[in-house]
């Protein structure tokens, strides 16, 4: 059993939000849906918790009421090998035009995520800053990333 | 290559890789892993892993404010480690919440959460969860022999 679990408070959209990535994300199942009962905030029978893995890995997501708000401030990075996945992941997720920023995109549920092909952190940690430079600035200029854009900054003389 | 999904916590005060490395303190099994500084305006980005979860601060200005809409969820065995991870994390300017919640000193939430009161709340029959859910909301910390004394009740 993992010890961490990132936590996630929908207003009521728990079981909706589970099925969809479990949909979209590879390795991935539900492990378990709770129910409230008798004279709970909501009606019998609403989810309370829904477990399921994503990549393996495990998350949880509350049904909470309209008591908080996602915001960018906590974000779900994937990290992708190939602009295919980048490209499959982006569809598949991005909901909202406005939000899509430098590899960052909002779902439907106003959950942000940011699909990011590797090639991105090693391009912008090279140790010759004026590559790094480059590359960032090109990344600055995207909403979804474009390896061969990268690249192609990289490589730029 | 394995692929992750990354939780990432966006941080406004250039406390990022402090509270990464307080973080990997507290939990057993947590390693920072790479911290990458940026050119000026760009932040810093601190990758690590929790027990083995992959995360990541964003330490990049004040664009965004952390909510409670996600936490970090802890399942502890017994009462000390529930009791050293609630005084650690509420330590300095944090703050305790409600049912087991906290918000620690750089505004990230936490839920320190017995895995003995998963079983009481969640996998026990009606009556015996109806009891235990009732304690847990009368508690900040939770405090498991309380609650078990309620259920025996």
């Amino acid at each position: 059993m993992q010890k961490i679990t990132p936590f996630l408070c929908f207003a009521h959209e728990a079981e909706e939000a589970m099925n969809f990535y479990v949909g979209i994300f590879k390795n991935a199942k539900i492990i378990s849906v709770e129910r409230y009962g008798k004279g709970a905030p909501m009606p019998e029978g609403t989810v309370l918790t829904a477990s399921f893995e994503l990549f393996g890995q495990r998350f949880v997501a509350l049904n909470a009421g309209p008591m908080f708000q996602f915001t960018p401030a906590v974000s779900f990075l994937v990290e992708c090998d190939t602009q295919e996945e980048v490209d499959d992941y982006w569809s598949k997720l991005s909901a909202d035009p406005q939000a899509e920023a430098c590899g960052w995109l909002k779902d439907k549920f106003g959950v942000s995520w940011q699909v990011a092909p590797r090639q991105l952190g090693q391009l912008i940690s090279d140790p010759d800053p004026v590559k790094a430079g480059r590359v960032m600035r090109a990344m600055m200029q995207m909403k979804k990333i474009d390896i061969a854009g990268l690249q192609q900054a990289y490589d730029a003389t | 290559m394995t692929s992750t999904i990354r939780t990432c916590l966006w941080f406004r005060d250039g406390r990022g890789r402090e509270a990464a490395e307080f973080y990997c303190s507290l939990i057993p099994g947590s390693q920072v892993e790479t911290v990458f500084v940026g050119d000026a305006g760009h932040g810093t980005i601190i990758d690590f892993s929790l027990g083995g979860v992959p995360y990541q601060i964003l330490d990049a200005g004040p664009h965004f404010m952390l909510t409670e809409a996600v936490s970090i969820s802890v399942e502890t065995a017994d009462q000390a480690e529930t009791d050293r991870l609630w005084a650690a994390l509420t330590a300095d300017g944090g703050e305790e919440s409600a049912c087991g919640w906290l918000k620690d000193r750089y505004g990230v939430s936490w839920q320190i959460f017995p895995k003995r009161l998963t079983e009481l709340t969640l996998r026990a029959d009606k009556n015996v969860s109806a009891k235990a859910i009732a304690a847990m909301m009368k508690q900040k910390k939770i405090d498991i022999a309380a609650i078990e004394a309620a259920v025996r009740g």
